[in-house]
């Protein structure tokens, strides 16, 4: 039984993440031998906002903006017939990625990427990248 | 300082940096605090929480501005500001937040306005009169350009500081430095600091920014390693029994 996580952020690159792994499934004919874990991570608030809501208010309106960015790939996955089980955390995205992935012994991290130049990804500190850096488990970039 | 003055043009700069990454967080706690209100009711609220965060600026600014021309009152106020920029630095709080109530009602809506909006204008002006100095000009621009960006900038704002998170420790080194040049130019001791340390004017603001840029760095990584372990919000559905 192979373990993956794949990261799901709600952009369309995720979402070809999940696709990639649609086929997977299909090209293995059962996934028995696959269990997939959708990750997604919420930036957290600053401590200027936390400070002044309260700690029901900020949960839940993580919970309703995860929920909503999982929403396409669990449909995906659903039509298809894939079994799958589905996490929302708060944090750094490559940081709960890399530690999820190593608290559950799972055996690889999908993840789609915006494929962009050399140039912006330098500035913008690709997710993609900073997870690759962290994480001793095998990462599939789905493009 | 004028126009024509490369300072002058700094510090307009600077007020700008200020004024989004300050005003932002204000214009996201009023619309979580309004966000489970009816719809009605949710538009008023954030109308008026927004009104209350300008005027509140536009009060406490001439009281800034005079207060930090008394003697040794620069003194607080560059301390103010360098807590202002490790607190930008700080992640949410551990626990999410703060335990109060959870805030359903109209009335604990404003409640909670108020006090978010009197905490972060007071951050907010303090960072603009340090940075304007003596330029009433500078001081009015700061407060104008506060206005549409708690209108209609905290979604932008937001992005932007998600996409980009250097700029929070930007926005918290520049705080560290308003800090550092308020500290040197108080008019109790401002002549024998010039005299006792050369290019004091220059070190003062280094020495800020690097205390709020080192301070705030070490703090949120302590935050960050109490998470011990991961919380996972998507089980807390159906596990969890509500909390109220």
């Amino acid at each position: 039984m192979s373990k993956y996580v794949i990261a799901i952020d709600g952009s369309v690159n995720a979402l070809r993440a999940v696709d990639h792994v649609i086929k997977l499934v299909a090209v293995d004919g059962q996934n028995g031998s696959l269990e997939l874990h959708l990750v997604n991570v919420q930036p957290p608030f600053r401590r200027a906002v936390s400070t002044h809501i309260s700690a029901d208010q900020i949960k839940q309106y993580h919970q309703e903006e995860g929920m909503k960015e999982l929403e396409e790939a669990r449909k995906r996955l659903d039509r298809a017939g894939v079994k799958y089980d589905y996490h929302l955390f708060v944090g750094d995205p490559a940081e709960v990625l890399t530690r999820y992935a190593k608290d559950n012994g799972c055996h690889q991290i999908v993840m789609g990427t915006r494929g962009m130049g050399s140039v912006s990804n330098m500035l913008m500190g690709s997710v993609a990248t900073k997870v690759i850096h962290l994480t001793d488990v095998p990462v599939l970039l789905v493009k | 300082m004028d126009f024509s003055s490369p300072q002058f043009w700094i510090a307009l700069l600077q007020i700008v940096a200020i004024d989004i990454v300050l005003g932002g967080d204000n214009a996201v706690v009023i619309g979580l605090a309004c966000r489970r209100l009816p719809d009605r009711q949710r538009r008023l609220g954030i109308l008026y929480g927004m009104m209350g965060a300008i005027g509140l600026r536009v009060i406490l600014i001439f009281f800034a501005v005079s207060l930090l021309a008394v003697p040794y009152l620069k003194l607080i106020g560059a301390a103010l500001l360098i807590w202002i920029g490790i607190k930008l630095l700080l992640p949410e709080h551990d626990d999410g937040g703060h335990e109060i109530d959870g805030g359903t009602t109209l009335m604990s809506a404003i409640k909670t306005i108020i006090v978010a909006d009197a905490v972060m204008s007071l951050d907010n002006v303090i960072a603009i009169a340090g940075a304007a100095g003596d330029s009433k000009f500078l001081v009015v621009f700061g407060l104008l350009l506060s206005i549409p960006i708690i209108m209609l900038g905290s979604q932008l704002v937001i992005k932007l500081m998600d996409r980009f998170p250097v700029v929070i420790v930007l926005g918290g080194a520049l705080l560290g430095w308003i800090a550092g040049g308020m500290f040197v130019s108080d008019v109790a001791y401002h002549d024998q600091i010039e005299m006792a340390v050369p290019y004091a004017k220059w070190i003062c603001p280094i020495v800020g920014a690097l205390l709020v840029v080192t301070v705030g760095k070490w703090l949120a990584a302590r935050a960050t390693a109490k998470r011990a372990v991961l919380v996972d919000l998507a089980k807390a559905d159906s596990e969890n029994t509500p909390s109220h």
